[in-house]
């Protein structure tokens, strides 16, 4: 499966905030973005897994029917369920040793299995999260800043879980560290390099008013 | 602690019971202001007879079955307004038309269509539905845009988004609805009684107890109203506390 972004521009109002991207993912290998906040990251990924449409350009390769795995900005845990109840929704076989395993990966207990998620670190949300995405059995997988917020070990840990359930499936990591491209055998990008167009920049802060979940 | 507040609420009874006695003996009338110790005695006689816990039992399944019939109509007419914009703005007159017209219009109207016993389960329906609509459907219309995007995403079913995403959306402003109308469909339904007075109920006797100016009487089942609206608020409160946990403590 390949997914490919062609010429793809986006504004929110009158402000650009992607100008003809041009981007390939491929079942090979993933691809991390970077890019500086406000670059349009997310609103790339939100384009390409169809909650935006582009004003101009297309997506090829991803369809109503295509199984996308998310990682937004947000951990968008369902919090009134326990961490096990919100990973059985994405995985209805998932037993609860194999749940303990996966949490193991990214260096957390199996008793975090009947938290919630609102009773837990910010750092803990998500890592739950990213296991949340990357057992999802999906044909694509978009990661949005997955690694933000963890210290270094966890980080080192949640990266290697990233490379080990990659599959063999088109995804996109974005991220602001440079450092995660080898560390997950990915192609690097960055957003100047895949943006041909003069998107505006939109200041300091990096958000918009209107862009739900970051730009 | 417990014990200390238990004793400090019941200290304030005491003060308000000694303010009541204090009135009777100043007024000097049992008809205008019957004493506490009147009214306890006649309690307990009351109490001591079958027909006062039939008309306890008959008031109380009346009203509730309108509580309850106010709230299941009142939750699937929130969910198809807040579905349907197009309906939510069709029902919003006579929602509002429910909410603003008095107690009393609504109990002789009601008598011209139906028998004065079922009364009060169609008055505690009129107080219940609309409070039960508005709350449900704002409810669902504040629901997480970002939540619903992951639902998508996961390729959530109906079933799994009604218990992730909805219902803990609903839930906070579906529980401080109960609360509220509870209280209102248990006055609601009593001062339709008083007016259609059927057999066996509270608010026939608080009629019978004007006409025969049985103050004493009066004030007697007024207590038994008020002591079973507090025990209803406590049994309520408990359960939305329950639910609270359950749905993220935001009740």
């Amino acid at each position: 499966m390949t997914v490919e972004v062609q010429g793809v521009s986006f504004a929110y109002g009158g402000q650009e905030v992607l100008s003809g991207v041009d981007l390939t993912l491929d079942e090979d290998q993933p691809v991390l973005l970077l890019g500086a906040s406000g670059r349009g990251k997310t609103t790339l990924l939100r384009v390409i897994a169809g909650f935006l449409q582009p004003q101009r350009g297309r997506v090829l390769g991803v369809g109503p029917e295509t199984r996308m795995a998310v990682l937004f900005q947000e951990d968008r845990l369902f919090d009134p369920l326990t961490v096990y109840k919100n990973l059985k929704l994405v995985r209805p076989d998932l037993s609860r040793e194999r749940a303990g395993e996966w949490l193991k990966e990214v260096g957390l207990g199996p008793q975090v299995l009947d938290e919630h998620p609102r009773a837990l670190s910010g750092g803990m949300r998500r890592r739950i999260a990213l296991i949340r995405a990357l057992m999802f059995e999906a044909q694509l997988v978009l990661l949005d800043e997955p690694y933000q917020g963890l210290d270094e070990d966890t980080r080192a840990l949640a990266l290697a879980a990233t490379r080990r359930h990659r599959g063999r499936r088109p995804m996109l990591v974005i991220s602001h560290e440079a450092a995660d491209g080898p560390a997950l055998g990915a192609r690097t990008v960055t957003m100047e390099e895949i943006c041909h167009g003069q998107a505006e920049q939109t200041g300091p802060s990096g958000r918009l008013p209107d862009a739900p979940g970051g730009i | 602690m417990r014990t200390k507040r238990a004793l400090v609420s019941l200290g304030v009874l005491g003060f308000w019971v000694a303010v009541w006695a204090a009135g009777h003996l100043a007024v000097g009338s049992d008809l205008l202001l019957p004493a506490p110790w009147a009214v306890a005695v006649r309690l307990g006689q009351l109490a001591g007879t079958g027909a006062f816990w039939r008309v306890i039992a008959c008031s109380f399944c009346r009203i509730m079955l309108g509580f309850l019939l106010g709230t299941l109509a009142g939750c699937g007419l929130g969910v198809c307004t807040a579905a349907v914009p197009a309906l939510r703005r069709l029902m919003r007159l006579p929602m509002s038309l429910i909410k603003a017209t008095p107690v009393a219009s609504f109990v002789i109207l009601a008598l011209v269509w139906i028998s004065g016993k079922n009364l009060s389960v169609f008055i505690g329906f009129l107080m219940v539905l609309p409070l039960m609509h508005a709350n449900v459907e704002q409810g669902l219309l504040s629901t997480d845009p970002l939540l619903l995007e992951a639902a998508a995403a996961y390729r959530l079913n109906r079933r799994q988004k009604a218990l992730a995403v909805y219902l803990p959306a609903v839930m906070p402003y579906f529980l401080s609805a109960c609360r509220v109308a509870l209280g209102f469909a248990w006055k609601a339904g009593i001062a339709g009684e008083v007016i259609a007075i059927p057999r066996d109920a509270i608010g026939t006797q608080l009629y019978n107890a004007k006409v025969y100016l049985e103050t004493t009487d009066l004030f007697a089942w007024t207590l038994v109203i008020v002591v079973l609206s507090m025990v209803l608020e406590k049994a309520l409160a408990r359960l939305v506390g329950r639910a609270a946990e359950r749905f993220g403590g935001a009740v």
